[in-house]
């Protein structure tokens, strides 16, 4: 099985990532930038360097009290009049969507890859409901019917060309244009998705959003971007649903404020264009003094935290793994990506998602051959903010992988050779 | 002296022929002796890391008895290798992973450029009127820290243009990155698990890194580097050479004075 596993893996990598010319030239385009603007944003804020130090600790402590922090936040965005769920599975949290969600609604989601860990949109859709991703470069995946190629930006692989191509099929099918968009033409092809999405936010039923962190102690979630999808997602319908990883909670909104910021400055920005802070459902208290819920904003807010292996991630020693800020350094680091895209990984991507597979995704043996695809160069540990022991971990994976018997042949045939000559 | 080269240089399976040869020509040019050696010795921590930690102490002790005997019955002083990995898990001097773990080869192992450097004083170099890239290998430079020495020893062949693995946009002054922290992998290690990919990833390094820097080749202080890269280059047919660090010393060295 892990035969057929690996080979269908290989066949993908190398189709869709190594051999693609599109896929290289998009991304060392974007690597370029990256790398520009990340110099930027650290030299023109250099404390961060400082700050990445303390948000170890505390990724350090939120996840060694993860328990506890789960309990506390829940009992925060309680008391701000939210409603709070935990989700030991991806079932458990599917089955609060259906409750909560039904059908034949219109969605409007912002990018949460804990959302995508569970296939929330697909799963909201064969509930009969209309979702719409409103992050452009989600947007963009939704209407191709791929999959997201990087953390930060899923359509990092796409050329602008493409991008056009799809863009003015869908549009001009909805009747937003008439004439197929210029390849080179990038603000009118953001103007068109902005024309379409535009009524959605206010026609929509519900708004889903994930979080970057949450603070235990007031039960605030800080919502990281730059497009404004998110805060018009967050803001516009009636109901809130976010979806939070429970490894995103620290314990104070002190925390949260910093460990944001590290992402934000390692994720090459000096600042985003919005951080959203959302502790409850909108509300008012301007006539007599009588709060009111849904003033201007959601009149509801629920708040799934999602568990989905990370105990167990946590529990099985790959702990560093959980600190992961999602600032997207290490893949644009990593000399593999650079020519895989997220092609290198199943559902997460690159060393990093290897763990996050076995453990909330595919498991341990669809996570094996990604694995077995990092070269352990340490680049990723010595760029990552908080130094994640990513080749380390890959190493203990492997262990792990072998002890379940999905190491893959090429490798397997080398350790017999290797075992024989111990045992002469 | 009488000198071993490491299982890993020589076996067949893994050693590439012409670091071999260097290491031999180079070896003789000093006057050092070399004794043949014929072993499928790996260093033990890449089975570990390749997920067969089970193996590892057996491998290291049954590494320990075959060089044990090979120094015995051919009296010899030095292990040498031209690869970063068994350097990095036998060596005293950097607290290599299997040393710390207790094993202790019989003589001492270094590595090409630690060997050279030792003996810098005494080398003798042509002029090698060249631009090349220097590339770290990823356990030599940005894990062991093994980086003074490489190029200590390429500063002294005249007319060589030694490029570090910069790369400006990354640096940030306050992070403190050396060329060998950001020094990008051309995947060596693929050739063990997903050999297919090898030559794309390493000519991507090639493209992205040396080609802007219009060098005349890119030099790895480690075979597996340079086995990368050979193939990348090959792959893409780009007109730039790749060369182990053991090599390019091979081209320069006219002897010892
Ligand atoms: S592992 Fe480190 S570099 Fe990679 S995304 Fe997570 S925080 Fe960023």
């Amino acid at each position: 099985m892990i035969d057929e596993v690996y080979d269908e893996y290989v066949k993908r990598i190398m189709e869709y990532g190594a051999k693609s010319e599109k896929v290289r030239i998009a991304l060392s385009r974007a690597i370029k930038a990256f790398e520009d603007n990340r110099r930027n944003a650290l030299g023109m804020f250099p404390h961060s360097i400082e700050v990445a130090k303390e948000v170890r600790k505390i990724k350090e402590y939120s996840i060694q009290h993860m328990d506890e922090l789960i309990k506390k936040a829940c009992e925060s965005i309680e008391r701000n009049h939210g409603h709070c769920y935990y989700a030991k599975t991806k079932e458990e949290a599917l089955k609060i969507f259906k409750e909560l969600v039904g059908s034949g609604k219109l969605i409007v989601k912002s990018k949460s890859l804990a959302s995508e860990e569970i296939h929330l949109r697909e799963f909201l859709e064969e509930q009969g409901n209309e979702v719409y991703e409103t992050d452009l470069g989600e947007f963009i995946v939704q209407l191709m019917g791929t999959r997201p190629t990087h953390i930060l930006a899923p359509a990092i692989n796409v050329p602008r060309e493409d991008v056009a191509k799809v863009l003015s099929k869908f549009m001009k099918e909805k009747g937003i244009i008439t004439e197929d968009l210029d390849g080179q033409d990038i603000p009118r092809m953001v103007e068109t998705v902005r024309r379409f999405l535009r009524n959605k936010y206010f026609e929509a039923d519900i708004g889903i959003n994930g979080a970057n962190a949450l603070a235990a102690d007031t039960g605030t979630m800080f919502i990281i971007e730059n497009e404004g999808n998110a805060r018009l997602s967050i803001g516009a319908p009636p109901v809130q649903i976010a979806i939070v990883g429970v490894e995103k909670i620290v314990p104070t909104i002190e925390d949260a404020f910093k460990v944001t910021e590290v992402t934000w400055r390692y994720a090459n920005y000096t600042v985003p264009a919005y951080v959203n802070l959302v502790s409850g459902p909108s509300k008012t208290g301007d006539i007599e003094k009588v709060i009111t819920y849904g003033a201007h904003g959601p009149k509801e807010l629920h708040v799934i935290l999602l568990d989905n292996g990370r105990t167990e991630m946590r529990d099985a020693g790959y702990e560093e793994a959980l600190y992961c800020l999602r600032c997207g350094t290490c893949l644009y680091e990593c000399s593999i990506y650079s020519v895989t895209a997220g092609f290198f990984g199943q559902q997460y991507m690159g060393g990093i998602g290897a763990i996050w597979d076995a453990f909330t995704t595919v498991g341990l043996e669809k996570a094996s051959p990604v694995a077995y695809t990092c070269v352990r160069c340490g680049k990723c540990k010595t760029m990552c903010p908080l130094n994640i022991d990513i080749p380390g971990m890959i190493s203990k994976l492997r262990n792990d992988a072998r002890k379940q018997g999905y190491v893959p042949k090429v490798v397997r045939d080398f350790a017999k050779e290797i075992e024989e000559y111990a045992k002469e | 002296m009488r000198i071993l080269l490491h299982g890993w240089d020589t076996s067949p399976r893994l050693g590439v022929p012409e670091i071999c040869e260097a290491s031999v020509s180079i070896l003789n040019k000093m006057g050092h002796e070399y004794v043949p050696h014929k072993s499928k010795a790996i260093c033990a921590e890449a089975i570990g890391f390749l997920g067969y930690d089970n193996l590892v102490d057996d491998l290291a002790k049954k590494m320990v008895k075959d060089m044990e005997e090979a120094v015995a019955k051919e009296e010899v002083d030095m292990i040498l290798t031209s690869y970063a990995a068994p350097y990095a898990a036998w060596s005293k001097e950097v607290n290599g992973f299997l040393y710390k773990r207790g094993y202790e080869l019989p003589v001492p192992i270094e590595h090409m450029s630690t060997f050279l450097y030792k003996n810098l004083d005494k080398l003798k170099f042509k002029e090698l009127p060249m631009r090349i890239l220097l590339h770290d290998g990823c356990t030599l430079g940005r894990k062991y820290g093994v980086v003074k020495e490489p190029r200590e020893v390429l500063a002294r062949i005249p007319k060589l243009e030694v490029l570090n693995f910069d790369h400006p946009e990354l640096y940030v002054k306050e992070r403190n990155l050396n060329p060998w922290d950001i020094s990008a992998c051309p995947g060596g290690w693929l050739d063990f698990t997903m050999p297919e990919l090898m030559p794309y990833v390493a000519s991507n390094v090639v493209r992205e890194y040396a080609m802007p820097r219009n060098v005349d080749a890119i030099v790895a202080t480690c075979g597996n580097g340079y086995h990368a890269f050979k193939a990348g280059i090959k792959h893409s047919n780009f007109d730039i050479k790749a060369y182990s660090y053991t090599n390019l010393i091979d081209m320069a060295l006219e002897g010892v004075q």
